[in-house]
């Protein structure tokens, strides 16, 4: 058995739930032969790699689903040996980049070529490019992205990329000219609700509209999430119940308890227990700037907007120094003793003001 | 140390104050632990005229090499010692036809040191002795050949051998690892001595009996006081050989102080060459320690708690104390003429080199120094500040300037720090990293095909995923495991806390690593089952060797029992390394150990564990022989 | 690439002649249509308009003068790469594999692929006739293409290799920002400034380009498309392909605005006008609830802030000093989310300063 997210996800174009005009044309891009490079991307969990998946079905048959997973060495420039591990099947490859962390650029470089110079082996596939799937685009360095983008041009015949990522902000303009656009939004509340309750329906159960519109409130839009938080709370109780309430993953409320935290006391050893709270998180695996967005919301509910204004101000300044620097806790730690030193004052200020 | 040869030739009055070190000549001499040298000398005097293998292991001048020299001097042994030849040999073999590569001279110096005697030595009683201290590269590269060479070793051999090598942190370089893995060691029957670091107490009795020594050799030597032979004891880290090389440097400074000052001598300035005497102490310290630790901790603290004075103001050693009381309170950075008495530029200077690790030193402990929120606020900017400004590529920004930067930031903003004594503790980010590395590691066997990104996988879909299959999950220890690695912790208040989070998560990796049709693990849970039930007495025996180490740090007379489940043992150290392979490359050897022995606290306090081992017969048995 | 409109001003014979021949061959090849934007690149010095200094330069090299060496700088897509490379094709005939030595960014750029590569090739001489008899010059071109992406050391590396090879060859350096390139290069060469294209011309050339390929575009979304290009004859080439491709071949209908606007990743102007009013009403929760969701449709944040950035330049109703603040702030963002800062925590912080200015 999987989990009801895997269960289902839709394998071809032509099931997708939502953006069905989108998967149209996606279609007319296959029929056409020609097909040029894309640029897939939007919030995480609104279905980008399921449409990945689907328009590299259509276009080589069920043959892509055959994966199988390789370490493919590369060497660089300056000599040393990394194993980079790839996704593939005979039609395409899959690879993340960042895994390569600093060696991005010679890894995109080197897969490229390596995918575009080996031809298909089967004369009857009926394309004669390879498809290269990058995923997470959005952490790939500047220079790994210049490296690309002739690279793109150059191997155009055999070869085409599927460029995965959350948001083009990062994207250098050179290879969002290149290639071809492809926004996936997130699924609408309705899109949500009907998707789920087909779900149920295949499972046997029924899911109430209340606890529906409450799961796509904390999924914040995310399908997948909604689908497990959907199937945890079949788990929780059945029948599903209008009353239920969606279980947020321990870490968020880990998260919120640690927001609380500060916002209780602001004192230096008061900051040391919050650090090692947010060592907990880090130490789980948790992305630093999922920490700086959750603790943000948490953090400003007791403010006026003036004050507001000035954390999300922080919020942002030291976030971003998280990506200048090597030491995420460094700035996430002077955030929060920031927030308590602002927060302080201004908690003393309005105490004077009542009296 | 091979170099060494003429000391042992000549008597031990050769001894001169320019010879680097002095070893131990008889067994009361060493600093090593009593049943480690019986352990060998048992050995040696049970091969006299007999091939056999015996392999040291230990740190770096936890005296290996002494101990194996004062005992076979005691056993009338006769040490031959192996010393590679220099490569220069190899290219004339080449000219003059007699071709002869290293690894032939090795097998002809086994061959022929362990069956004929030296000629020169008359005595009927002298037994010969291998010793191996120095291996040829072509060994490091192709240990098979090695393994050849040993077998042959013991087919025709006389006379033992000891091999003797250093732990490495580093795994790729460590000889005993390479040359020497588990299944050789049965196949050869080697016997495997490994020595821990010298104990605090031996290394004291050591440094005191150095010091007397150097007294009776130059009446004049002023023997050394007990906070630097402390203060030598810590730096050395365990390591006696260190320690003996700082003793014997150090009173040669002092007697360098002493001269001057008694050639300046005067009531004016005695103060003064006082403190320049404190001050070169400081800077000895901080200069040639074994890894600036105790230097850097000492400059940490200076960070951390700030001192100023008034301007001009003359500071010497004996009423820093009471100024400090009288004046601290009034002084701050912010006032005018006032001076620091520990200057933010020289720490700079002195610690540029390692300013990452030094400024994650004092974010890690500049809280408790701190009493307002406000100039913790300042002060974490700064740190901030220096992270991105020692981080930055594109605008050159000197390392110095940035470093300074943030010690500045620290120092001035804390304008009354709390006097408190805090034990400085070591940085927390290296072990998160850690941690973050094996989650992801796990992560990756575990769910290779799965089509989300490692983040998405660890904050959506396996909190889900417990939540929702833990029925399904018929198997409860993964259902256990899985809660391990999803739990948090609420406030971490003890170092020791944090380590139990930290290595119930390696023992998640073990346990999961060890079970191969994991990978499908998305696909179907339960077929978890079976291969688990299969590997159950192999983690058993992987709880077993952690017992054993625990035995014998502890020294408990469980050492036959340690003897008889060797096998299983070995299967788990097997086990384990294979393990540990499957870990991050990187994850050195050393850190294993640690690793380790935080287990063997999970162990006494999970009783479950126990409750595992009870499941199989097998696991029974091995249990009651501990 | 863009200004080849000449071609129509030509002739139809000219101009269809050499795309002509690629569409026979293209077809030959297996149906493997090649982009549009090759398929209509200039093929002579005369195809490229606007850019009239270099032009000229460049003609009366191909009718026997010397050659400077040439830095070309300018906005991306106004032809700088394909006027050197046309250039080189009617100096050369077909000698120009060898005569041309292209490297851009993907390939090694570093100090010693500068030393080594271009050193050796500018070494070798070239004679001054081609083989079917014709004169050509005896100069060889290296071309470097994206120059500003290359390390000053290479570039360093590169002065002296230019002045000692002045006999054999020419150098022409392809950049967008000339300011990166350092000074000792800029001095050696002859710049030539590429102009961003005029309406009228990218216009003029779409419409060639789709009554070529049949394709049915409304003349609103023409100029949608041309605004969303800003002078980038290339975007807009590849957005009318892409367009193009995402129809239906029976399907007939005309590309509409939503199309392109989709197409090229622009925000729609409900979205933008949207969050300043959210912004007027001064709650927190509203404008972090509107970003939500602004977020969740995928839109790039990067986009947001230029297309937010000439409405606030434009916007009558807010004050120059707030119209200050704003754009200090805009430009602010805009650096971080380069860096990889998160969008949403850059956007609330705009927005927050946006509805504190808004407030006032």
């Amino acid at each position: 058995m999987s989990l009801w997210v895997d269960k289902y996800r839709p394998k071809s174009l032509s099931l997708l739930d939502y953006h069905k005009d989108q998967a149209n044309q996606l279609k007319n891009l296959v029929k056409q032969g020609d097909f040029p490079h894309l640029l897939v991307y939007g919030p995480s969990g609104a279905g980008k790699k399921t449409r990945v998946t689907c328009l590299l079905k259509e276009l080589y048959g069920s043959g892509v689903e055959k994966l199988r997973m390789e370490s493919v060495p590369i060497t660089t420039p300056s000599g040393k040996k990394l194993d980079i591990k790839t996704i593939s099947s005979n039609y395409h490859i899959e690879v993340n980049p960042s895994d390569a962390g600093i060696y991005d650029r010679c890894v995109v470089m080197e897969l490229v070529k390596n995918a575009a110079q080996t031809h298909q082996l089967d004369p009857t596939g009926q394309r004669d490019f390879k498809v290269v799937v990058l995923t997470e685009v959005d952490s790939l360095s500047v220079d790994a992205q210049h490296a690309l983008r002739r690279t793109m041009e150059k191997y155009v015949s055999t070869c085409r990329l599927i460029l995965i990522s959350n948001s083009t902000s990062r994207v250098i303009p050179a290879i969002r000219s290149r290639c071809l656009g492809v926004r996936v939004a997130a699924p609408n509340q309705d899109q949500i609700i009907s998707i789920l309750q087909m779900a149920c329906k295949k499972e046997g159960l029924t899911l109430p509209v209340e606890l529906a519109k409450k799961i796509v409130e904390k999924s914040e839009r995310n399908l997948r999430l909604a689908f497990l938080m959907c199937e945890s709370c079949k788990v929780q109780e059945t029948p599903l119940k209008e009353k239920q309430e969606p279980i947020l993953p321990q870490w968020q409320v880990f998260l919120k308890d640690t927001a609380r935290s500060i916002m209780h006391e602001q004192s230096p050893k008061q900051l040391m227990e919050v650090r090692g709270r947010l060592y907990e998180l880090l130490s789980h695996n948790i992305p630093i700037q999922i920490i700086f967005k959750g603790l943000l919301k948490e953090l400003v509910s007791n403010c006026d907007i003036k004050l507001k204004a000035a954390v999300v101000e922080e919020a942002a300044f030291f976030e971003h120094r998280v990506h200048q620097g090597s030491k995420g806790i460094f700035h996430l730690e002077a955030f929060v003793a920031k927030f308590m030193c602002i927060y302080k004052k201004f908690m003393e200020d309005s105490v004077i003001d009542m009296f | 140390m091979a170099n060494n040869q003429k000391y042992f030739a000549g008597s031990r009055k050769q001894f001169v104050l320019s010879e680097n070190w002095a070893e131990p000549y008889t067994l009361d001499e060493l600093a090593v632990d009593s049943r480690k040298v019986s352990e060998i000398s048992t050995w040696l005097s049970s091969h006299r005229h007999k091939g056999g293998i015996l392999l040291v292991t230990g740190p770096t001048g936890c005296g290996k090499t002494a101990v194996v020299k004062c005992v076979s001097r005691s056993l009338s042994f006769e040490i031959r010692e192996w010393i590679t030849p220099l490569d220069r040999d190899y290219q004339t073999g080449i000219e003059t036809g007699v071709f002869q590569n290293q690894t032939e001279k090795f097998e002809d110096f086994l061959y022929s040191s362990s069956r004929y005697s030296n000629l020169f030595v008359k005595t009927s009683n002298v037994a010969s002795l291998l010793l191996v201290e120095d291996y040829p590269n072509i060994f490091l590269l192709k240990p098979e050949i090695f393994h050849g060479i040993l077998g042959q070793y013991c087919k025709i051999a006389l006379a033992p051998i000891i091999f003797i090598c250093s732990d490495s942190s580093d795994k790729s370089v460590d000889i005993a690892y390479e040359l020497f893995p588990q299944n050789i060691q049965r196949q050869f029957d080697i016997t495997h001595v490994s020595f821990n670091p010298v104990t605090r107490t031996k290394m004291m009795q050591a440094l005191k009996r150095m010091g007397a020594y150097l007294q009776s050799l130059s009446p004049g030597y002023k023997l050394p006081t007990q906070d630097s032979l402390n203060e030598i004891c810590e730096s050395a880290n365990g390591d006696v050989r260190y320690a003996m090389l700082s003793l014997q440097m150090k009173p040669q400074e002092d007697v360098v102080a002493m001269f001057d000052f008694a050639g300046k001598r005067g009531p004016s300035n005695k103060k003064k060459s006082n403190f320049t005497k404190q001050t070169q102490e400081d800077e000895a310290v901080s200069t040639c320690g074994k890894d600036d630790r105790v230097g850097l901790l000492h400059a940490v603290g200076r960070v951390l708690y700030p001192k100023w004075k008034a301007e001009g103001e003359k500071i010497n050693s004996s009423n820093v104390k009471r100024k400090r009381k009288e004046d601290e309170k009034h002084l701050d950075a912010t006032m005018p003429g006032v001076e620091w008495i520990h200057n933010p530029n020289t720490l700079a200077d002195s610690y540029s080199s390692s300013a990452g690790s030094f400024l994650l030193l004092v974010q890690e402990n500049y809280l408790k120094t701190y009493s307002s929120i406000e100039s913790v606020a300042a002060a974490a900017f700064s740190l901030s500040l220096g992270d991105v400004a020692m981080n930055s590529e594109g605008v050159q920004i000197s390392h110095e300037i940035s470093f300074n930067a943030a010690i500045r930031g620290v120092m001035v903003h804390n304008k009354s720090p709390h006097r408190a004594w805090n034990q400085v503790k070591s940085s927390r980010c290296h072990a998160i990293l850690n941690t973050q590395k094996k989650l992801s590691t796990i992560m990756e066997t575990l769910f290779p095909l799965y089509p989300v990104s490692p983040t998405v996988l660890m904050t959506e879909v396996l909190p889900y995923m417990y939540l929702t299959s833990a029925d399904n999950l018929s198997n409860g220890e993964i259902v256990h495991l899985f809660s391990i690695l999803l739990y948090f912790k609420g406030p971490v208040k003890t170092d020791k806390q944090k380590s139990v989070t930290f290595s119930e998560q390696l023992k998640f990796v073990k346990a999961v690593a060890s079970m191969e049709s994991l990978t499908n693990f998305c696909e179907n849970y339960k077929t978890l089952r079976e291969p688990y039930n299969a590997q159950k007495s192999e983690r058993a025996t992987f709880v077993l060797d952690l017992k054993k180490q625990k035995i014998e740090e502890k020294d408990d007379e469980l050492h036959i029992s340690e003897d008889e489940s060797d096998n299983e043992v070995d299967e788990g150290a097997a086990n384990l390394t294979m393990l540990e392979a499957a870990m991050a490359e990187d994850v050195d050897l050393d850190e294993g150990a640690q690793n380790l022995s935080m287990l063997e606290a999970v162990i006494e306090e999970e009783v479950d564990y126990n409750a595992l081992l009870n499941d199989s017969d097998d696991d029974d048995i091995l249990l009651s022989q501990l | 690439m863009h200004s080849f409109l000449k071609t129509g001003k030509l002739g139809p014979a000219s101009g269809a002649g050499p795309s002509g021949d690629k569409q026979a061959k293209g077809q030959k090849r297996g149906n493997r249509p090649t982009p549009w934007v090759e398929k209509y690149r200039p093929r002579t010095v005369d195809d490229v308009v606007e850019q009239g200094d270099v032009v000229e330069v460049l003609r009366q090299c191909l009718s026997g003068a010397d050659l400077p060496n040439l830095l070309l700088y300018g906005p991306p897509g106004t032809g700088k790469t394909s006027t050197i490379l046309a250039a080189a094709r009617q100096l050369f005939g077909d000698m120009y594999r060898d005569r041309i030595l292209e490297l851009n960014a993907s390939d090694e750029r570093g100090i010693q692929v500068i030393r080594d590569k271009v050193k050796s090739f500018s070494q070798l001489s070239a004679s001054g006739i081609r083989p079917d008899g014709k004169p050509c010059p005896a100069f060889k071109i290296v071309i470097l293409d994206e120059a500003d992406s290359m390390t000053h050391a290479a570039q360093a590396a590169l002065r002296r290799t230019m002045e000692r090879q002045t006999r054999t060859t020419r150098f022409c350096l392809v950049c967008n920002y000339v300011s990166r390139i350092i000074e000792p290069l800029t001095s050696r060469c002859t710049k030539f400034r590429f102009k961003p294209l005029g309406e009228e011309k990218i216009i003029e050339r779409l419409k060639f380009i789709s009554s070529e390929e049949n394709v049915n575009i409304s003349s609103d979304a023409l100029h949608s498309l041309i605004d969303a290009a800003g002078g980038d004859l290339r975007r807009a080439i590849t957005c009318l392909q892409s367009c193009a491709r995402l129809k239906s071949k029976d399907d007939a209908s005309e590309i509409s605005t939503d199309d392109v606007v989709e197409v090229m990743g622009v925000i729609p102007n409900r979205w933008i006008d949207g969050l300043m009013n959210v912004c007027e009403e001064y709650d927190y929760y509203k404008v972090t609830e509107y970003l939500d969701q602004f977020i969740m449709e995928g839109y790039s944040a990067g986009q947001l802030l230029e297309q937010l950035h000439l409405k606030i330049v434009m916007c009558v109703t807010i004050s120059d000093k707030h119209k200050a603040t704003i754009c200090e702030k805009l430009a602010v963002c805009a650096h971080r989310l380069q860096e990889g800062a998160s969008e949403y925590l850059q956007l609330s912080d705009l927005c927050c300063t946006l509805m504190l200015c808004l407030r006032q």
